[in-house]
């Protein structure tokens, strides 16, 4: 596509034909601070006339305070029931009438609240992130609407086998970090949080030195930036406390050789999730358990997807992935079969498992993981938007300014002996948390009869 | 938590089509077509030159350059869909889509995650109930290969018992995690039962477990001799690459492979509907999810433009009407959505939402059916109809982020109109829908005897009708 108004090459390439690992440089984002400590990212891109605004402020559900769980949630969802002196509608109606869109999300680190629209509309844009951040309506009413859909929502937790392995698997693995809470760690916590908690969180994390604004697209900056040091500059508050609470909860106790089961006795497929926690981050073992994780299970072409879709036929698609927080890891397997077939299942992927961690590895394999993990970066990292997704993950890790242009060189930097001690360092099979979602009668007799003895029956309603 | 769902259009497009006949095996000279016509996505300052060329046996050639970035997508458009499916026999297109990765004559098994997906390649397909795409995105060096290998398995494509037998019980996997496993896959699947009764959309894409156990080696080459040939496939490439190189690569891989006439389907009409009909499905779910679904247009009528109007200004965002009305007034729902879907042949205009324990979905339907009243007696404002346009505006410039994007709409659009810029007509034509447009599609669609009611109610599985 070719378009009138002048572009600049996304990448720089030393050459077009090549995939190189050293000659991919990503365009990285010029930073600068207000005076209150408000960090600036900027990603600006000619190529088309759209713009993204997202504000990150870096207190999410773990920062929770002791006893106020689901506080960050409940933040994120009254951040979208109005501001600026407007009401949910008119808020929505305002933006709307742009064609743009917006959001407020919690996760675990951070609560976010962005805008999507066209570059003309930059600058109104703006005006509604700066009023959902430092002027959100907070309305009792709207409080107590939240509230309850949150509350149904939460509900609906058991109606789909992959939510209910996924949230046990989550709790369990992470039981004992700062993680695991998630949004709502128990129903029960909701009714307990007023609308005052809500206003207490955002005062305390919604400020200056807490954020940063990420620009993305089309946008001038200069008179961009005016705008928001107007939006923003007299913008105040000192940094939060880091939590230091820690997630326990006695329902998703880790007991070695257990495997969780929660019936859904309908299902005639069952989710499984298998896996364990790794080094974080910050870990020098990351890109060679990159290399392991691809060689496993992240493609078409890994290990268990060759044996469990394509030579047994037991499933639709088995992946692995590595998971990172700041300050936690885990590393997981996700798949589905039919509920007979489960132990089958899981037989194959823990021989899997042990034979990587035995070392049963070719130095092939390990190239072709390489050369997947290389060829397809340019791809993870084809628009502007998901060069500042990813960088902005690195920035919140603390990787440093350069981590996303050193991916491809470190990884090809990888050999077979460094993948080796990688898996046997982080490989913690005396860690392994086995859950399964599904009919609990037929999962129980497939497993016993591979050889698993042990099992705990998770209950729905104990989930909730 | 979004402020509002994606409008209509790309729903509209994602439905779609066969590619209308290409049977004739004409040369042509490559062409840059730019469109003349002034619009809103022309003022947002895009333009695609867009090359167009058919081979001698009816291969039909899109190809859009984008030096900007050093990524391809390559797409397959095949027109073949669960349309062209039989009953007793369904789900063979979406099972054929499977088994296009499996084996063929010169590359061999599992080519494209050996040679593709293993340099990094993303490598996929997917099947609709109109057409099936192969799509595969790469640095630009894999390009020549990527074109060897694509028309080898059209050529070449190798199938035997074992493959079919291995890869029939994936495909039942995932049937049960897309279908039976999911509440709203199963209400889905019934939301065509139910419209449906003569016409081939009444199955699932995915076809039924019993169907997909009968068949056979012979019927799966008699289907890949009828549709899988040049003169029934369309290539989309977009990216960094030389529009001259790349048709003269085509040419020399697909150039020999045989090419017929496109083959006719004849599909059978869908009679009238002359009054509601409900269907209850039970599952273990928290609370009961309701579908409110009616006939509506096919993509080339132009009451589509107005339905899709409607269709944003009901369901688009926390200031529609139906998020209004449903969720923030009558704090009945959880959420509320909804799409006018148009494929090729007529498809279906649905309201769905997901209540709150103590609600059912009687009161969203008389709910639902107040907001439609309203629109027939009184219309929408213009303001409504403005910021629907706006959606559609924006949500077509993110459709064409990537590289894969733009092939995607151009691709689509062609399989429906046979015209791949047609979006942006679309455009200009939802500009132009007015109130009256807007009452009279209400008043004609969305009427009490074309209403079908999908329940889903708390309690353990099967269905009473």
């Amino acid at each position: 596509m070719r378009f009138i108004i002048p572009v600049f090459l996304l990448f720089c390439v030393s050459s077009q034909a090549s995939i190189d690992p050293a000659g991919l440089k990503l365009p990285l984002p010029e930073i600068e601070k207000l005076s209150n400590g408000l960090t600036i990212a900027w990603f600006l891109d000619d190529k088309l006339p759209v713009v993204d605004l997202a504000l990150r402020v870096q207190s999410g559900t773990r920062s929770d305070p002791e006893g106020k769980s689901g506080a960050a949630e409940m933040t994120a969802r009254m951040l979208e029931r109005g501001a600026n002196g407007m009401s949910a509608f008119e808020f929505a109606r305002r933006v709307e009438a742009l064609g743009a869109s917006g959001y407020a999300d919690a996760d675990e680190e951070s609560v976010s609240i962005g805008m999507h629209g066209l570059s003309q509309d930059a600058s109104t844009l703006l005006g509604f992130v700066a009023g959902i951040a430092r002027a959100p309506a907070f309305l009792p009413e709207e409080f107590r609407r939240e509230k309850k859909i949150l509350e149904e929502s939460w509900r609906h937790l058991a109606d789909s086998a992959q939510s209910v392995s996924g949230y046990v698997f989550g709790k369990t693995v992470l039981n004992g970090t700062p993680y695991g809470r998630g949004s709502l760690d128990r129903l029960s916590s909701l009714e307990k949080l007023k609308l005052n908690d809500i206003v207490s969180f955002h005062r305390s994390t919604f400020v200056p030195k807490n954020s940063i604004l990420v620009v993305i697209g089309r946008v001038d900056r200069v008179s961009f930036r005016k705008k928001i040091q107007n939006l923003f500059g007299d913008w105040k508050g000192s940094l939060p406390k880091e939590s230091k609470l820690l997630f326990r909860d006695e329902r998703f106790a880790f007991r070695r050789g257990e495997i969780l089961i929660t019936d859904l006795p309908d299902l005639p497929q069952a989710q499984i999730r298998v896996g364990f926690p790794v080094p974080g981050i910050r870990s020098e073992k990351r890109h060679a358990l990159a290399v392991a994780n691809a060689l496993l299970g992240e493609y078409f072409n890994s290990r268990l997807n060759l044996i469990v879709r394509d030579r047994l036929g037991l499933a639709y698609g088995i992946e692995s992935s590595l998971t990172y927080f700041k300050d936690a890891a885990f590393f997981s397997i996700a798949s589905a079969t039919a509920n007979p077939n489960v132990g089958k299942l899981l037989e194959e992927t823990l021989h899997q498992l042990r034979l990587l961690k035995a070392a049963d590895i070719l130095a092939e394999e390990v190239e072709v993981s390489k050369d997947y993990l290389i060829g397809g970066f340019p791809l993870r990292v084809a628009t502007l938007s998901s060069i500042a997704n990813r960088w902005l993950s690195g920035y919140s890790f603390q990787l440093g300014p350069n981590f996303l242009n050193e991916f491809m060189p470190k990884i090809s930097a990888v050999g077979r002996e460094a993948v080796v001690q990688a898996i046997d360092e982080a490989f913690q099979l005396d860690r392994l948390v086995v859950v399964v979602a599904g009919d609990a009668k037929q999962i129980e007799k497939s497993l016993k009869e591979k050889g698993f003895k042990r099992f705990r029956r998770v209950p729905v309603k104990t989930l909730l | 938590m979004k402020v509002f769902s994606y409008p209509a259009l790309i729903f509209a497009l994602a439905a779609s089509v066969l590619v209308p006949g290409c049977s004739s095996a004409k040369k042509e000279i490559p062409t840059k077509s730019t469109l003349k016509e002034s619009n809103e996505l022309d003022r947002l300052g895009l333009h695609f030159p867009l090359v167009t060329h058919h081979l001698s046996n009816g291969l039909k050639i899109l190809i859009v350059e984008d030096p900007m970035v050093p990524v391809v997508s390559y797409q397959t458009w095949v027109g073949v869909g669960s349309v062209d499916d039989t009953f007793g026999v369904t789900g063979m297109a979406h099972l054929f889509e499977h088994l296009m990765f499996k084996d063929s004559k010169k590359y061999g098994p599992r080519a494209f995650f050996n040679h593709l997906e293993a340099k990094g390649a993303n490598v996929n397909a997917f099947t609709t109930r109109d057409y099936t795409v192969f799509h595969e995105t790469f640095v630009p060096t894999l390009l020549p290969l990527v074109i060897e290998m694509e028309a080898d398995r059209l050529a070449n494509l190798k199938i035997d018992a074992d493959l079919l037998f291995t890869e029939r019980e994936v495909v039942m996997e995932e049937r049960r995690l897309r279908a039976e496993n999911s509440p709203e896959g199963r209400m889905q699947e019934s939301v065509w039962a139910t419209l449906f009764h003569a016409h081939p959309y009444r199955w699932p894409v995915i076809g039924y477990e019993e169907d997909l156990k009968r068949m056979e080696v012979r019927d799966l080459e008699e289907f890949f001799e009828k549709f899988y040939q040049p003169g029934n496939v369309t290539l989309v490439v977009v990216g960094a690459v030389k529009a001259g190189d790349v048709l003269a690569q085509i040419e020399k891989a697909y150039g020999s492979i045989p090419g017929r006439s496109r083959p006719t389907r004849r599909v059978p009409k869908e009679s009238e509907q002359v009054e509601p009909r409900r269907v209850v499905l039970k599952d273990q779910v928290a609370s009961e999810k309701v579908t409110l679904a009616f006939p509506s247009t096919q993509a080339s009528d132009d009451d589509t433009y107005a339905l899709d109007v409607l269709s944003n200004i009901l369901f688009s965002g926390n200031a529609s009407r139906a998020y209004r009305r449903v969720v923030e007034e009558k704090e009945m729902a959880l959420a509320v959505g909804g799409v006018n879907y148009t494929p090729f042949y007529p498809g279906v205009f649905m309201a769905s939402a997901t209540l709150k324990r103590g609600f059912t979905g009687r009161d969203f339907e008389v709910e639902f059916e107040r907001l439609v009243t309203e629109v027939q007696a009184h219309g929408v404002t213009q303001e409504e109809i403005n910021i629907a346009v706006r959606q559609l505006t924006v949500q077509t410039v993110d459709s064409i982020r990537t590289a894969q994007g733009l092939g995607n709409l151009i691709g689509t659009v062609n399989a429906i109109f046979g015209d791949p810029m047609r979006f942006k007509d679309d455009i200009a034509k939802y500009s132009r829908v007015t109130n009256a447009d807007v009452i009279r599609v209400a008043r004609k669609y969305l009427v009490p005897a074309r209403k079908n009611v999908i329940s889903l109610v708390p309690g353990s599985r099967g269905s009473a009708q």
